[in-house]
């Protein structure tokens, strides 16, 4: 009898400990009640890539015979070697704006390597692609993000022409 | 007690799963920059071996003050009156090559003709011919190929006269260059 007793005492003072927690308090968790459904993204907060600039070096003129290459950097400063002589002034480093939320982390992606193809079937490489992001960018507090991008251009043999190619460019958050 | 306990599993349960669902990662569509050169053959002019050559003219002695042209583009010499002008006249001629289709300016600039003996000298401005009619600014070139062909390029002159201009045989040199517009 008095086993019972005892045990329906511990019962009730559980339900009564149970009883007086207050949904209200913030550590309670599993008083709020649960969803599944992820939160709606704004139109406003989607991350947006817009091309600014497109990465041209104008005219590259070769020396002589053999290869060479040339190099924009992203702060816009460019070098050349081997049979191609100098970059006209006209070069022009890439740029592009990231848009989206303020403060986000974005991961910006971009190929090592592309090849450029003229109208008769010439082809040359443009390499080391390079940007002037930091490690870990990131959206300021306006929820935008600018940035540079150049890279290398190797001739080889007799290359001559028009030479052009796309750059694909991937940005999403982190 | 079994019962609660369980209750309270089941519950925490669907909160964690509230709680790690993170919103879905915004990616933009791949955007597509472009990257651009134009590589060009080296440029190289060669002369043809012919002289812009003005032969023969006759002055007055009367004052006066003319200009003698002879045209890059074969026309026959411009001698006003009251000169006269004899002889066989002739452009010079340069051949340009680089890559195809591509515009290059050819740069004449004045040269003097100095008397031989000395005792006098003559300005001629040079006129390079353009292959872009109906319009075009003299010394402007398409080339048309790229290697061993080239263009050529015809290059006249003009000069003004007057009484008082010494007479004797005149001769001068020029250089010509040439550069990718």
């Amino acid at each position: 009898m008095s086993r019972s007793k005892v045990l329906a005492l511990g019962i009730a003072a559980l339900a009564a400990a149970c009883a007086g927690i207050s949904p209200s308090r913030a550590q309670c968790r599993l008083c709020d009640r649960p969803t599944t459904s992820a939160p709606s993204i704004s139109s406003d907060s989607q991350v947006r890539l817009e091309i600014e600039t497109r990465l041209d070096f104008d005219r590259l003129i070769l020396a002589g015979e053999g290869g060479g290459s040339a190099l924009i950097r992203p702060d816009g400063t460019t070098s050349t070697e081997g049979a191609i002589a100098a970059i006209a002034g006209r070069a022009m480093v890439g740029s592009a704006a990231i848009h989206g939320e303020p403060g986000r982390a974005v991961r910006v992606e971009m190929p090592q390597r592309v090849e450029l193809y003229s109208m008769n079937g010439g082809r040359i490489t443009f390499d080391q692609i390079v940007t002037d992001l930091a490690a870990l960018p990131r959206l300021d507090s306006a929820g935008q993000l600018s940035f540079r991008f150049g890279g290398r251009i190797r001739v080889e043999g007799d290359a001559e022409g028009d030479f052009r190619g796309d750059l694909p460019i991937t940005v999403e958050y982190l | 007690m079994r019962t609660l306990l369980r209750m309270t599993s089941v519950a925490a349960t669907v909160a964690a799963l509230a709680f790690t669902a993170a919103p879905a990662q915004a990616a933009t569509p791949t955007s597509q920059a472009t990257a651009n050169a134009r590589i060009l053959k080296p440029l190289s002019i060669t002369w043809n071996n012919t002289n812009l050559n003005f032969a023969d003219i006759v002055l007055d002695t009367n004052p006066f003050t003319a200009t003698v042209r002879v045209p890059f583009n074969g026309s026959p010499i411009v001698c006003p009156a009251p000169l006269t002008c004899s002889g066989t006249t002739s452009v010079a001629s340069y051949n340009v090559k680089g890559t195809n289709n591509q515009l290059v300016h050819v740069s004449t600039p004045n040269v003097t003709m100095n008397r031989v003996g000395g005792g006098g000298s003559i300005t001629v401005r040079l006129l390079a011919a353009n292959n872009l009619a109906p319009s075009g600014v003299a010394g402007d070139v398409l080339l048309p190929n790229s290697g061993n062909s080239g263009v050529d390029v015809a290059i006249g002159g003009e000069f003004d006269l007057t009484e008082a201009t010494p007479d004797g045989v005149y001769t001068g040199n020029f250089a010509v260059t040439a550069d990718y517009m």
